[in-house]
């Protein structure tokens, strides 16, 4: 058993932990990937609960109207005509929008996934920057 | 031949462990680095649902995430079970799955509960099915929180101090299937298939479907220049749908498994033949309507089969007999069938710093007992056979009414007090009682320290087992019973800092009328105040999801002396990733016992596990039940040799996601 012991103090050491989630972190990332040269981008989302999440993200602000836009968070709604950039929430959205939507971050197999779409990318005039290329696929 | 190999090294084990754990933990400490990948695993880890139903408040907690349950490549409960510090698995001589404390005996079945999502396990029979779903499969599973010295009263459902709740995977995060195929070296497998989706016009839905069979070995015996069997084995199927459209949730669920006899009840343990189907059926419909009150339907349909054949005579009461009231059975055929309806109400109701829950249940629990008893042996010798036919019917009408209240004086403080009323009430002979439970819980955060309180009065119930039959054959039953009276102090302090967390548990426990059975005075109560103390030290070290040291030591000391079971219990166990590869390493350290004269040495129960992730989706692995096969052994009475509560043996392991 001293050996467990003498292990377990040898494990003394840690790092500090970062008070901003890992979902913030990665919607700035998707951010940052898809318009790496606006200074502010303008978001429109159906979930309240994102906006709060949303707004924090530096260089981001959220707007009401959804044409005054620069890209759609969607959670919910399957109706949303409007020709924007879109990103989904669910997995379900992914599928509905499949035809324009430019990306998602959901639930897929138990684990979370994030994934950009190359050809609605192109669609809208985007590119995906920096680290996030190896998201980009042709299809799901 | 791997074995013999293996068991030439045993006394080499606990240095090769220690050895295995030193290397692979140094070598998971190069692989973190900062990326998106890390930061979706932060997301999954942030996100886990064990954080939303878990309830620090309920009693003390040990949780088992999804991730922890992969990389155990865990794959029924018994495999979570033998981890849970504090506790005891072991088996009784009908091969029923059961805890014992430290020193002691079994814990009752109607003291332990098991929840599948918001379902409660029940039974009239034998009040808790736990006893059939103990080793339930648990790939449909996403967390397992175990809750000890607990009420139940957050949970609203019938009384129990232990509570296991079970809770599946969810289809909107699932958007997929999965397909797990198990092999063992002896010949068994378990196979496993889910399927989860969200549809477009709002309804989800999750199916499962697992099929094993675990031929867990024979075990012989000889007695009186004969040879006999006793078979652990154990097959089954499981069936499990669970829909969810709008604010109406459906689970549906069904288990059916075949034991062997184990070593039965006979005297001498010497049985013939055998053995024991289970079924339990049940369907649960939630109604959460958009102002916090919640309605729910459950109905439980089990039978539980058993025939137990023992040429050398099983002890059974038969009031008929000029023997004190009791008689030999060679062949036992008992048949339990159940039926239950639950109607549970609840509603929370939120005020500035009180979070109240006011709940009340109605179940109406219908049981059937038939029974067929032969002896190859009459009253009088040499004249017929002996043939006995029992036949009971009975019902109970439970009704429950709780109230809660969640106290935030401060944000470093917080006390719950809980009440509830139990009220039995029985179609015929057995007594109508009232019950109820009163509990004060109390947490405090003071900086990196956390101190958990609670004082719990409550009960154990009786069950038709106990108090019904109509012939006192083959057990002598007392409606007149009362259920003991169970008193619960526990306390812990938790230090929590970066990524260590040491944690001190200590628990009281006094039961008072216990139940004790005797085959010429049947159920009893006892006389005699049962006392226990028990403790538990706990520390982890979190590197991060994936890297993670538990180390537990829990002991106990009882005010009967009582000695039937080991005095301590040592645990470790170490979560590993390192490039593709999951590890997984566990070992139990248990101390010796002494049971019906027969001395078990200290055992020591090393499991461990390898997953390597061919892709995302695809992974290979392997498992090692009581790999040096000295784990902890149960000695029973009639058979000097002790049996492994978890047998020696290594399985092959393939999953594919779609």
């Amino acid at each position: 058993m001293k050996y467990i012991l003498i292990f377990t103090l040898f494990l003394g050491v840690s790092l500090t932990a970062s008070t901003i989630s890992a979902e913030e972190k990665i919607y700035t990332s998707v951010l940052h990937a898809l318009f790496p040269q606006k200074r502010q981008v303008r978001i429109w989302t159906d979930d309240k609960v994102k906006q709060a999440l949303l707004k924090n993200i530096k260089g981001s602000m959220l707007v009401k109207s959804k044409k005054d836009a620069d890209i759609l968070f969607l959670y919910h709604t399957s109706n949303i005509k409007i020709d924007k950039p879109k990103f989904v929430g669910s997995y379900a959205l992914l599928k509905h929008y499949k035809k324009d939507v430019i990306g998602g971050f959901y639930w897929q197999k138990g684990r979370p996934n994030l994934l950009f779409l190359k050809k609605n990318l192109v669609k809208n005039g985007l590119f995906v920057h920096g680290s996030l290329e190896k998201y980009v696929e042709d299809s799901f | 031949m791997i074995k013999c190999y293996i068991n030439y090294y045993k006394g080499e084990a606990l240095k090769q462990i220690l050895l295995f754990y030193c290397t692979f933990f140094l070598a998971s400490l190069l692989s973190a680095q900062e990326s998106m990948e890390n930061l979706l695993q932060q997301y999954k880890e942030e996100n886990k649902l064990s954080k939303i139903t878990k309830r620090e408040t309920a009693g003390l907690l040990e949780l088992y995430t999804r991730d922890e349950l992969e990389k155990m490549q865990a794959h029924n409960l018994l495999d979570v079970f033998k981890t849970i510090p504090g506790l005891i698995l072991t088996k009784d001589s009908l091969g029923i799955n059961s805890f014992k404390k430290h020193k002691m005996n079994d814990i009752p079945d109607a003291a332990a509960r098991l929840y599948i999502n918001d379902h409660d396990m029940t039974s009239a029979s034998f009040g808790s099915a736990f006893l059939i779903w103990s080793d339930m499969p648990i790939e449909y599973v996403d967390h397992i929180e175990v809750y000890k010295a607990t009420s139940s009263i957050e949970f609203g459902n019938e009384v129990a101090s232990l509570v296991i709740k079970v809770y599946t995977k969810s289809a909107q995060r699932e958007e997929g299937g999965k397909i797990k195929l198990m092999a063992s070296d002896n010949g068994g497998y378990d196979t496993n298939l889910y399927y989860g989706q969200a549809l477009e016009n709002g309804l989800s839905y999750f199916v499962y479907g697992n099929k094993d069979n675990l031929k867990n070995g024979d075990y012989k015996h000889s007695y009186n220049g004969n040879n006999y069997t006793i078979d652990d084995s154990k097959k089954s199927y499981t069936l499990f749908a669970n829909l969810l459209y709008k604010e109406w949730t459906l689970d549906i669920g069904f288990y059916n498994k075949e034991t062997g006899a184990y070593t039965g009840p006979g005297l001498y343990k010497t049985p013939s033949g055998g053995g024991v189907q289970s079924k339990h059926f049940y369907a649960h419909l939630t109604k959460e309507f958009a102002n916090e009150f919640r309605l729910q339907f459950a109905y439980d349909h089990v039978e539980n089969d058993g025939r137990y054949i023992d040429e050398n005579g099983m002890l059974i009461s038969d009031p008929d007999s000029p023997t004190q009231g009791v008689w030999f059975s060679n062949d036992s055929h008992i048949v339990f069938k159940d039926n239950i309806y639950s109607l549970i109400l609840d509603k929370k109701f939120y005020f500035q710093k009180h979070t109240l829950l006011v709940g009340t249940f109605y179940k109406y629990k219908q049981f059937e007992d038939d029974a067929f008893i032969r002896a190859n042996q009459n009253y009088t010798l040499p004249l017929d056979e002996y043939t006995k036919k029992v036949y009971a019917k009975n019902s109970l009408a439970l009704s429950s009414l709780y109230l809660e209240d969640n106290y935030k004086y401060d944000d470093s403080l917080h006390f719950v007090f809980s009440v509830k009323g139990d009220f039995y009430r029985y179609d015929k002979e057995v007594k109508s009682q009232n019950k109820y439970i009163a509990r004060i819980a109390a947490i405090k955060n003071i900086d990196v320290f956390q101190i958990k309180a609670y004082a719990t009065r409550s009960y154990i119930p009786a069950t038709f087992v106990q108090l019904y039959n109509d012939s006192d054959i083959p057990v002598k039953v007392n409606p007149d019973l009362e259920y003991p009276t169970l008193d619960i102090y526990s306390a812990s302090l938790r230090y929590k800092k970066e990524r260590h967390i040491l944690e001190g548990l200590v628990t009281y426990s006094s039961v008072k009328n216990s139940i004790v059975y005797d085959a010429t005075f049947g159920y009893q109560n006892s006389s005699e105040q049962t006392r226990v103390t028990s403790w538990e030290l706990l520390y982890k070290y979190i590197y991060n999801a994936d890297n993670k040291l538990y180390l537990n030591y829990a002991s106990s000391i009882n005010s009967i002396d009582l000695d039937e079971a080991p005095g301590y219990s040592i645990g470790v166990r170490l979560f590993n990733k390192y490039k593709k590869l999951d590890i997984y390493n566990e070992l139990t350290i248990r101390g010796s016992y002494t049971y019906a004269g027969v001395e078990e040495g200290r055992s020591y129960d090393y499991t461990a596990a390898l997953k390597y992730h061919l892709s995302q989706d695809i992974s290979i692995g392997v498992r090692g039940d009581n790999i040096f096969n000295s784990g902890y052994k149960q000695l029973y009475k009639g058979y000097n040799e002790a049996i492994a509560i978890t047998p020696q043996r290594f399985w092959l392991n393939f999953e594919a996601l779609f």
